[in-house]
């Protein structure tokens, strides 16, 4: 099949980008979005031109690294799906693509379609965690947690940290990302004794990184390829006040 | 400079309170104040029965006006606060915008608000402060509310205004219940649907309500 694509070309961080055309004539619907990707870099470097830069890594939709906004929409026109899970098929013939990065302030384009995702890094690095000495395995079950809460930590455990919910949002707000790794813990007694310390933490970092507020317009949970509700935003703002209202803080507590 | 209270105001999530909060006060308000406005159905009797015992008790008529204001504040500068840092957070627009994700009125809280606030200063203007239409209200007893209506709604570009005002407030209020709830953190799967349908059902009851008075008087229903 033939198509057209809109791609953002940008050398580096500091020089300004633009949108090239190309067309790529032998493009097969069974390829997935970044094969297509591949096969047009192969005739550009072909040809001596700069091949499209993009992050990837496993190309089965679980690493977060594939990071493209196409049509306007984070990931595709697929629900539920990573740019790496899409394929070719998904298009008509003589389709017009526009391929473009991630947008946010907090995420400076590196090159082409490379943004900077380390915000996200040091928002984990305030709390996202569980400080305890793991030693070995303990016992399954040894820590009774109901089947129902098991499932939605797991379901907010999902979020690869991708970044499509800030490429969604029309403030650049993080938070979808935030919940998500605030409520995966929040709701397992592992997460209870860092739970207000970690809310705190990670959403000053967040606004500390430039994102913007939520104005739930909810087009981060549409975005999603793994599909994290904006019921974990909503736990989120619960901690955030229970932890501003009830939790002491100290210097020694205070995770900063 | 460092205490809580000050860091949690200064936080996305705290402004965040601070609007759904206030958003809810005001909510409540209309509610009032369109119910008070129904009372016009019922002849001029009640409506200026209803508008004299207002003022019979001016403790608390003030501190629900102070309230009132302070609320209105509240949400005009959090908003203004917020929309800054997020235009601020997303500097550049997509080459596509094929697709939105979301509903247009959650999209375009700012401006629905930016025009009710302008008609908040004009309704002041016109019943309150009566500066628009001096000449209308000049020889009016100060609690003839239902002839003050009356009189000011001949006029069809006034009752347009009114519409579209009210129609405004609507398009604002179908994204403003459910989201000020979902900011003060209520969501859960088994009541989300009542809370949206709630949401768009106030919106509508309290479009038709207050749009109502002045079309009736355009159409002679009420004189």
């Amino acid at each position: 099949m033939k198509i057209k694509l809109h791609v953002w070309r940008q050398k580096n961080a500091k020089s300004p980008g633009k949108m090239e055309t190309y067309s790529p004539s032998d493009v097969n619907p069974n390829m997935s979005f970044l094969e297509m990707l591949d096969v047009l870099n192969e005739d550009l470097i072909k040809k001596g031109e700069d091949a499209i830069s993009f992050d990837h890594d496993c190309r089965e939709g679980i690493c977060g690294s594939c990071s493209m906004v196409i049509n306007g929409r984070p990931h595709g026109p697929s629900k539920g799906t990573t740019a790496c899970q899409l394929h070719m098929r998904s298009f008509k013939e003589g389709d017009e693509l526009f391929i473009e990065p991630w947008r946010a302030g907090a995420f400076p384009v590196v090159k082409d379609l490379i943004v900077d995702r380390t915000p996200f890094d040091r928002i984990m690095a305030k709390g996202g965690f569980v400080s305890v000495n793991t030693g070995s395995a303990q016992d399954a079950n040894a820590l009774p947690i109901s089947k129902d809460l098991a499932d939605k930590s797991f379901e907010a455990a999902a979020c690869i940290g991708c970044g499509a919910c800030v490429a969604a949002c029309k403030n650049s707000s993080a938070m979808l990302f935030v919940s998500a790794k605030v409520s995966q813990l929040a709701l397992l007694p592992q997460g209870q004794p860092e739970r207000m310390r970690r809310a705190l933490g990670m959403l000053r970092q967040h606004d500390e990184e430039g994102f913007g507020a939520c104005t739930n317009t909810k087009a981060c949970e549409a975005a999603c390829p793994k599909e994290i509700s904006i019921e974990n935003i909503a736990r989120l703002n619960r901690d955030f006040m229970k932890a501003t209202l009830f939790y002491p803080e100290h210097e020694s507590s205070a995770n900063e | 400079m460092n205490s809580w209270v000050f860091k949690a105001m200064k936080s996305t999530i705290g402004q965040k309170w601070l609007m759904g909060l206030s958003g809810l006060f005001m909510i409540f308000f209309l509610l009032g104040h369109m119910s008070g406005n129904m009372l016009i159905y019922a002849g001029p009797e009640a409506i200026n029965t209803y508008a004299e015992t207002l003022r019979k008790f001016p403790a608390l008529l003030w501190a629900f006006r102070i309230l009132s204001v302070v609320a209105l504040v509240v949400h005009v500068v959090t908003a203004v606060v917020l929309t800054k840092r997020n235009r601020a957070a997303n500097p550049i627009p997509y080459a596509s915008s094929a697709w939105k994700g979301s509903s247009w009125s959650s999209r375009n809280m700012g401006m629905t608000g930016f025009v009710i606030l302008l008609y908040i200063i004009y309704h002041l203007a016109h019943f309150t402060w009566r500066l628009t239409h001096p000449e209308l209200f000049s020889e009016l007893d100060a609690f003839d509310a239902y002839q003050m209506v009356i009189l000011s709604f001949q006029e069809p570009w006034l009752v347009g205004l009114y519409v579209f005002a009210t129609f405004t407030v609507c398009l604002h209020l179908t994204h403003s219940i459910s989201s000020s709830l979902q900011t003060l953190g209520i969501n859960h799967p088994k009541y989300n649907e009542a809370i949206r349908r709630l949401g768009d059902f106030l919106a509508i009851v309290l479009f038709l309500g207050f749009s109502s008075i002045p079309v009736a008087v355009l159409l002679g229903i009420l004189s």
